[in-house]
C-alpha cells in the first residue's frame, strides 16, 4: 500500500512539472504580448521591461528558471497583479472556491445519491422515469443560464438571499446550489446505475435468499459496491468544484479562482496561469489518490490486482 | 452499422441489440426527436448559409411572429434562421471532437490492450498521469492563445475526452483476448490485424458507441462555457452556445432569444444522453436478464 | 386515506416553513441602507485593478481608486469636474504656457503626516521618467523640457528636466512648447506625488514590483486612504485625517467592486448592494431610456470609437477606398437601432466640446451612391477584383455587433467580402502594434481638455498611430500648433490638421462614446465629466431612499 502510495505522488510529480512547463510554453508561444496595453509604449521601455522579467533570455532559460521558483516554492510575481505573489492570491481566492465548491459537492452527493438509489430500486416505477428524466434534463442545463436564473429568481424577485456578492455565510447558497444541481444530477445517474448493476449481483441474490430485508441488503451490500465507480466520478468532481468555476463566479461575483485563472489566461499573466495550473494539478492528483485509498479500503480485490 | 455488415462473425449481437432498443419507447422517441433536430439543422444550414446574417434595421428586437418564427436579434437577423445554423455548427463541434476522441481512445486502448505486458503498463501510466492534469484549463488557455478556429477546437477538446475510452476498450480488449473465438481464429493462423479488424473493433465499438453519445453533450457544454468566454466561433457564425450567451444578457427584455436556442440545445442533449442510456441497456448482453 | 393526511400535512408544514422563511428574508435590511446609516459609498469599478502604484497602473479601473486615494497638483473643481480646482497646488500662473509657477498648499500632507513638498514631485516625476521603471504612461511627461530625453536614458541628469523647486513650496515648471491645456493635464495620475518614504522603505526608486503599494505599507495624499484590499472582491478607503482639505470630505468610506459582468452589476444594484455602477448593459439601456427612471444617467465622455485602416496594404493604401468604406456606413442607424445606447455618430475625429472655442468638422455621412462611385473610381467597380479584407476587433459583444453590422453594411452597399477576426485583448492589441490587420477597431479616451490629445495620436511618429499613415502637412501642422501661443490661432491650426486628417481618412470615426450609470437617488453631488474626473470630496450621501420600482 505504501509502495503503491509512493509510485502514485511520484506521478503526481511529474503531472505537476510537465503542467507548469505546458503552461509556459503555451502562454509564451503564443502570439500577443503581456506589456501590451491600449495606449503604445515607446520601444525602449518594452525593451526595458523585458530585461527586467527576463524575457529577453533563451526560452529554455526561461522555463528553468520558472520551474526553480515553484520548486523551492519561491512564487513568482504575477505579471498583471503588480505587486502580488502568486501564493497571495491563491491565499485569497482558494478559501472562496473551497467554500463553494465545498458546499456545492455536499449538495450534490446529498441529493444525487438518494435520488439515484430510490431510482435504482424503483426500476421501471413512476420514481425511477421523474428522477431520471429530471436529472437528465439538469445535466443538460448549462451554469450560464441556470445561474443568471437562479440569482434573479431566488436574489431579486423573491429576495430570499443576496442576488450576487461575498458578504457572509448567506452568500454561500446560491452559488453553490447552482454548481451543486447540476453536478447532483450526474451523480444521480451513476449512483443508479451502479446500484442497479450490483442489485442484480449473485451475493446480493443470496443475500435476498437468506430473507434479509431489502434495506439491509441495499445499505449494506449493494452501495458499498455501487460506490466504486460512483467514487471514479467523484474524485475528479470534487477538485474541479474546488478549484472554482468562472461561470458561476462571474454571475454571483465571487472572489474565487475560476475568474483569476481565466483574466491571467486573457491577459496573458503567465507566471499567474502557471502557479494556478500547478495548483489545479495538484488538487486533482490529490483527490485521485483518496479515491484509489478509499477504493483499496472499500474492495480488497483492488489491492491483488494491482500488484 | 458499418461494422455490423462487414463482421461475418458478429452479426447477431448487432440485430439483437437493435431489437432490444426498438422496444423502448423513450429511446426511440429520443432517436426520432434527435434525427429531427439533425436533420432540419442539417436543411436549415444548407438553405440559411447566407440569410443568416442578412440584417434588417426595420425589424430589429422583434418577438415571435409569423414573419419570424423566433423573433429577431439586435441587428434584425432572423433567429429561427441563425438557430439552425448555429445548430449545424454545434452539432459538428460535437461530433467530430467525439470523432477525434474517440478515434484516439479506440486506438490506443487496442494497442495497449494487445500489446500487453511492459507496453500495456507504460501506456497505461502514461494514461493514469494524463488523468492528473486540470484540462479544462488547458482547453480555456489554447483558446484563448492561439486564433480562434474550429480545427484547434476539435483538438483541444478531442484531447481532453479520449482517456477513458482508451480505459474501456483496453478492460474489453483484455477480457476478449483469451476468450475462445479469439484464440481460435489465432490458432488458424489469422493474422493480429485480421484479429483486431474482425474480431476486436465490432466487440469494443458498441463501448465506444455508448461512451460517445454521452460525449457529446458533454463537448456541446464545453463549447457553450468557451462562449460565455467570448471564445466560441467567429462572427457572423453562430452557435447554440454564442446564442445561448447572447440570449442570457437579453433574458429579462427580450426572453426569445434565449428561450430558442435554450430549448433547440436542451432539448438536443436530453435525446443524446436518454439515447446513450438506452443504447447501454441494449447493448449490455447482461440487460437481457433484465427487465 | 390516512396516508394522504400525513402527506397533506406535511406539504402544509412544509409551505408554511417556505411562507415564514419568505417573510423574515424579505423584510433584510438592504446593504445600501446599512451604508446610507454608515456614510459609506458603494461604487461599481469594472475589472478589478492591478496595482496602486500610481506610477504602474494604467486602466480606467485604477484612474477611479487612484484620485480617491491621490492628488495632483490640480485637482477636479468641486462645482464642475472637468475645470480646475485646487489640488497640492493652492494656485498658478504662467505668462506664456511655457513657463509655469506652482504655489503649493503649506498644509498638504502624506497620510503618515509628513509634509508633502516640491521634493516630492520631483522625486515622482523623476521616478516616472526613469527609463528602468519602464512606466506606461511615462510619454505624458514629454511635455516637460527635456523630459524625453531622459526618459530615453539619454541623459542620466535629472536636473536636465524642465522643473525646479525655488522653495519647498514653489514648483517651477518649464515646458517644450505652450501648453494651455497644462493644469487640466495634471489631474491625470501620471503627474502625482508618490511617497519617497513608503517606497525607499520596501526596495529601490525604479525597482517594479515591491510590495509598497500594498495594504498596510501605502502612503497617500488625497482625501481617502487605502483601509483594506482584497483581489476580486473589494478595494475600501477611508477618510484620510492629513489630508489638507479634511473639512470638505462628505462620506466616510468608499467601497470599489470589480464586476466584470455587466449583467451581473446591474442585478446587484437593483438588489440594493451598489449605490453607483460603472456601466449599464447594453440590451437594457433602450428600456432605460424609454421608462427612464430617475436612476438612470447618462453623460457624454470624451472618447472616440473609430476603425483604423492599415494603410500599408492594398487596397486600403488608396484614400478613395478609405473614404468609400466610411460613406458606406450608416452611423446614425447602429447608434440608433443596433446598439441604442445614445453614442453620437462621429462627423470627425475630436469629440465635441473638447474645447468650447473648436467646432467639430461635419465632414462624415452616409452616402452609399458616393461611396459606390469611389470604389469604381479607385479601380473596383462594384466589388469586382476587391480582396476579402479582414476586421479585427477585441472579443466584446459591442465590438462583435459593430464589426458584425459593418460587414453586412459594406457587402450591401459596396459588394465586398470582409470577414471578422475576433482576437483576446493582449493579442489583438499586438496585432496592431505589429500592423498584422487590414482594418482593426480602436477607441481613444482624451486624456485633457485639448484636441490635441485625440489629433497628437495621429502624427507619423506617434506610438498610437499603428496604422502606417504619415502625412509632412499634417505632422507640420501639429508641430506649429505646440508652438502657437495665440490660443484662438493654435485651434485654428489643429482644425486644419483635422481637414487634412479626415481628406485621407487613416481612421474611419464612428461614434462618440456616451456613458451611462444607475445611481441611487440618495447620491449627491455626484456630477457628471467629460473626463470622468471625480471629486470624491463633494459627494454626500442622503438619507435612504428605496428606488423606484425598475423597468
Amino acid at each position: 500500500m505504501i509502495r503503491f502510495i509512493l509510485q502514485r505522488l511520484f506521478q503526481g510529480l511529474i503531472v505537476i512539472i510537465a503542467v507548469i512547463s505546458l503552461t509556459f510554453l503555451i502562454v509564451r508561444l503564443g502570439p500577443g504580448n503581456p506589456f501590451a496595453k491600449e495606449r503604445e509604449m515607446p520601444e525602449y521601455v518594452r525593451q526595458n521591461l523585458e530585461k527586467l522579467y527576463g524575457l529577453d533570455q533563451p526560452l529554455h532559460v526561461q522555463l528553468g528558471r520558472n520551474l526553480w521558483n515553484f520548486a523551492t516554492l519561491d512564487l513568482p510575481v504575477s505579471y498583471r497583479l503588480k505587486g502580488w505573489t502568486v501564493g497571495d492570491i491563491i491565499a485569497q481566492g482558494f478559501p472562496v472556491s473551497f467554500t463553494v465548491g465545498g458546499c456545492a459537492f455536499l449538495i450534490a452527493i446529498g441529493i444525487g445519491i438518494p435520488a439515484g438509489a430510490l431510482a435504482a430500486v424503483r426500476a421501471g416505477q413512476f420514481q425511477d422515469r421523474a428522477t431520471m428524466l429530471v436529472a437528465t434534463l439538469g445535466i443538460c442545463v448549462p451554469s450560464l443560464v441556470l445561474g443568471p436564473l437562479i440569482s434573479l429568481c431566488f436574489g431579486l424577485k423573491l429576495q430570499w438571499f443576496n442576488a450576487g456578492g461575498w458578504y457572509d455565510a448567506d452568500d454561500w447558497v446560491l452559488p453553490s446550489v447552482t454548481l451543486g444541481l447540476i453536478s447532483a444530477a450526474a451523480v444521480a445517474r451513476l449512483t443508479r446505475g451502479g446500484l442497479r448493476e450490483t442489485l442484480a449481483a449473485d451475493h446480493i441474490r443470496t443475500a435476498r435468499a437468506k430473507g434479509l430485508s431489502e434495506s439491509v441488503i441495499i445499505m449494506r451490500h449493494a452501495f458499498r459496491l455501487a460506490c466504486l465507480p460512483l467514487l471514479n466520478y467523484l474524485g475528479p468532481l470534487a477538485a474541479g468544484l474546488i478549484s472554482g468555476s468562472f461561470v458561476t463566479e462571474t454571475v454571483f461575483q465571487l472572489p474565487g479562482l475560476g475568474r483569476h485563472f481565466i483574466s491571467s489566461a486573457l491577459h496573458k499573466d503567465f507566471t499567474l496561469a502557471m502557479g494556478l495550473a500547478a495548483f489545479f494539478a495538484v488538487l486533482i492528483v490529490g483527490f485521485n489518490l483518496l479515491v484509489d485509498i478509499l477504493q483499496a479500503w472499500l474492495n480488497p480485490r483492488i489491492r491483488l490486482t494491482e500488484k | 452499422m458499418m461494422p455490423a455488415s462487414s463482421s461475418t462473425s458478429a452479426p447477431g449481437p448487432w440485430r439483437a441489440a437493435w431489437q432490444r432498443l426498438q422496444r423502448q419507447r423513450t429511446a426511440m422517441i429520443a432517436l426520432s426527436g434527435l434525427a429531427f433536430i439533425t436533420l432540419i439543422c442539417v436543411i436549415g444550414s444548407l438553405l440559411y448559409q447566407e440569410s443568416q446574417s442578412a440584417q434588417n434595421l426595420q425589424a430589429v428586437m422583434l418577438p415571435p411572429s409569423l414573419d419570424h418564427w423566433m423573433g429577431t436579434d439586435n441587428l434584425g437577423r432572423d433567429v429561427f434562421q441563425r438557430v439552425l445554423c448555429g445548430g449545424g455548427v454545434s452539432l459538428l463541434v460535437g461530433i467530430v471532437a467525439t470523432a477525434v476522441a474517440m478515434g484516439i481512445g479506440l486506438a490506443y486502448g487496442l494497442v495497449s490492450g494487445l500489446g500487453g505486458g511492459r507496453v500495456d503498463g507504460l501506456m497505461m501510466r502514461i494514461v493514469d498521469i494524463l488523468y492528473g492534469f486540470p484540462f479544462m484549463a488547458f482547453v480555456i488557455l489554447l483558446t484563448v492563445v492561439f486564433e480562434r478556429s474550429l480545427t484547434l477546437l476539435f483538438v483541444a477538446i478531442g484531447a481532453v475526452e479520449w482517456l477513458t475510452t482508451a480505459r474501456v476498450v483496453r478492460a474489453q480488449v483484455l477480457a476478449l483476448k483469451n476468450l475462445e473465438f479469439v484464440l481460435a481464429a489465432r490458432a488458424c493462423g489469422a493474422g493480429t490485424f485480421h484479429i483486431l479488424w474482425r474480431h476486436m473493433i465490432p466487440n469494443v465499438l458498441g463501448q465506444v458507441i455508448i461512451y460517445a453519445s454521452l460525449t457529446v453533450p458533454n463537448i456541446m457544454l464545453l463549447e457553450a462555457v468557451l462562449s460565455f468566454l467570448g471564445l466560441g466561433v467567429q462572427p457572423p457564425a453562430s452557435s447554440w452556445g454564442s446564442l445561448i450567451q447572447e440570449g442570457a444578457a437579453n433574458m429579462e427584455t427580450s426572453p426569445w432569444l434565449l428561450i430558442f436556442p435554450g430549448g433547440f440545445f436542451i432539448a438536443t442533449l436530453l435525446t443524446l444522453n436518454l439515447l446513450g442510456d438506452a443504447l447501454r441497456d441494449a447493448l449490455d448482453p447482461k440487460s437481457t436478464q433484465q427487465t | 386515506m390516512r396516508a394522504w393526511i400525513t402527506r397533506a400535512l406535511f406539504l402544509l408544514v412544509f409551505l408554511g416553513a417556505v411562507a415564514a422563511f419568505h417573510q423574515s428574508r424579505q423584510n433584510r435590511p438592504q446593504r445600501v441602507q446599512l451604508a446610507d446609516e454608515n456614510q459609506t459609498l458603494l461604487v461599481g469599478n469594472g475589472t478589478d485593478i492591478e496595482t496602486l502604484d500610481v506610477h504602474l497602473a494604467t486602466g480606467q479601473p485604477e484612474h477611479y481608486v487612484i484620485t480617491s486615494m491621490f492628488e495632483g497638483l490640480v485637482a477636479p473643481d468641486t462645482a464642475d469636474p472637468d475645470k480646475d480646482g485646487p489640488g497640492v497646488a493652492l494656485s498658478w500662473e504662467s505668462a506664456d504656457f511655457i513657463h509655469w509657477t506652482f504655489k503649493l498648499n503649506p498644509k498638504a500632507a502624506w497620510s503618515d503626516g509628513t509634509a508633502l513638498t516640491a521634493a516630492d514631485f520631483l522625486y515622482s516625476w523623476q521616478r516616472m521618467l526613469s527609463p528602468e521603471l519602464a512606466t506606461d504612461y511615462s510619454q505624458m511627461l514629454h511635455l516637460l523640457k527635456g523630459a524625453e530625453a531622459f526618459n530615453q536614458g539619454k541623459t542620466k541628469d535629472f536636473s536636465t528636466v524642465g522643473v525646479k523647486a525655488a522653495d519647498p513650496h514653489t514648483l517651477e515648471i518649464t515646458l517644450e512648447g505652450p501648453a494651455p491645456y497644462f493644469p487640466g493635464m495634471l489631474k491625470h495620475y501620471a503627474w502625482f506625488p508618490v511617497p519617497k518614504q513608503a517606497i525607499e522603505k520596501h526596495g529601490t526608486m525604479t525597482q517594479r514590483d515591491t510590495a509598497w503599494a500594498r495594504p498596510g505599507n501605502i502612503v497617500c495624499n488625497g482625501p481617502f486612504k487605502l483601509k483594506e484590499w482584497r483581489l476580486n472582491h473589494f478595494i475600501s478607503v477611508d477618510r484620510n485625517p492629513h489630508y489638507w482639505d479634511a473639512a470638505q470630505v462628505g462620506v466616510k468610506e468608499i467601497h470599489f467592486f470589480p464586476i466584470d459582468s455587466y449583467e451581473t452589476e446591474e442585478r446587484v444594484f437593483l438588489d440594493g448592494q451598489l449605490h453607483y455602477t460603472f456601466t449599464v448593459p447594453l440590451a437594457k439601456i433602450p428600456l432605460y431610456r424609454v421608462e427612464k427612471p430617475a436612476f438612470f444617467h447618462q453623460s457624454l465622455e470624451l472618447a472616440t470609437e473609430y476603425y483604423r485602416c492599415n494603410v500599408t496594404r492594398p487596397p486600403m493604401d488608396n484614400p478613395k477606398v478609405r473614404h468609400a468604406l466610411s460613406l458606406a456606413l450608416d452611423r446614425s442607424a447602429l447608434v440608433d437601432q443596433v446598439i441604442r445606447s445614445g453614442h453620437r455618430p462621429a462627423t470627425g475625429l475630436t469629440p465635441p466640446r473638447v474645447h468650447p472655442d473648436y467646432a467639430e468638422l461635419k465632414r462624415l455621412h452616409y452616402d452609399p451612391e458616393e461611396a459606390r462611385r469611389l470604389l469604381a473610381e479607385a479601380g473596383f467597380p462594384g466589388g469586382r477584383g476587391f480582396r476579402k479584407i479582414e476586421i479585427l476587433t477585441n472579443s466584446s459583444g459591442t465590438a462583435r455587433t459593430v464589426a458584425e453590422f459593418f460587414q453586412e453594411s459594406w457587402k450591401k452597399n459596396l459588394g465586398i467580402e470582409v470577414s471578422i477576426l475576433q482576437q483576446e485583448w493582449q493579442v489583438y492589441l499586438d496585432s496592431q502594434r505589429k500592423l498584422s490587420y487590414d482594418i482593426a477597431r480602436a477607441g481613444w479616451v482624451g486624456d485633457y481638455m485639448d484636441p490635441y490629445t485625440f489629433l497628437g495620436t495621429m502624427r507619423s511618429t506617434d506610438g498610437n498611430n499603428n496604422t502606417g499613415w504619415g502625412n509632412a502637412r499634417y505632422d507640420e501642422l501639429l508641430l506649429a500648433s505646440t508652438r502657437e501661443k495665440d490660443v484662438p490661432r493654435r485651434l485654428q491650426i489643429m482644425q486644419e490638421a483635422e481637414g487634412v486628417l479626415l481628406d485621407e481618412l487613416p481612421v474611419i470615426p464612428i461614434f462618440w462614446r456616451m456613458n451611462s450609470h444607475l445611481i441611487r437617488p440618495e447620491v449627491q453631488n455626484w456630477l457628471p465629466s467629460l473626463m470622468s474626473h471625480r471629486c470624491y470630496k463633494a459627494i454626500r450621501l442622503g438619507p435612504y431612499t428605496p428606488l423606484k420600482t425598475a423597468p
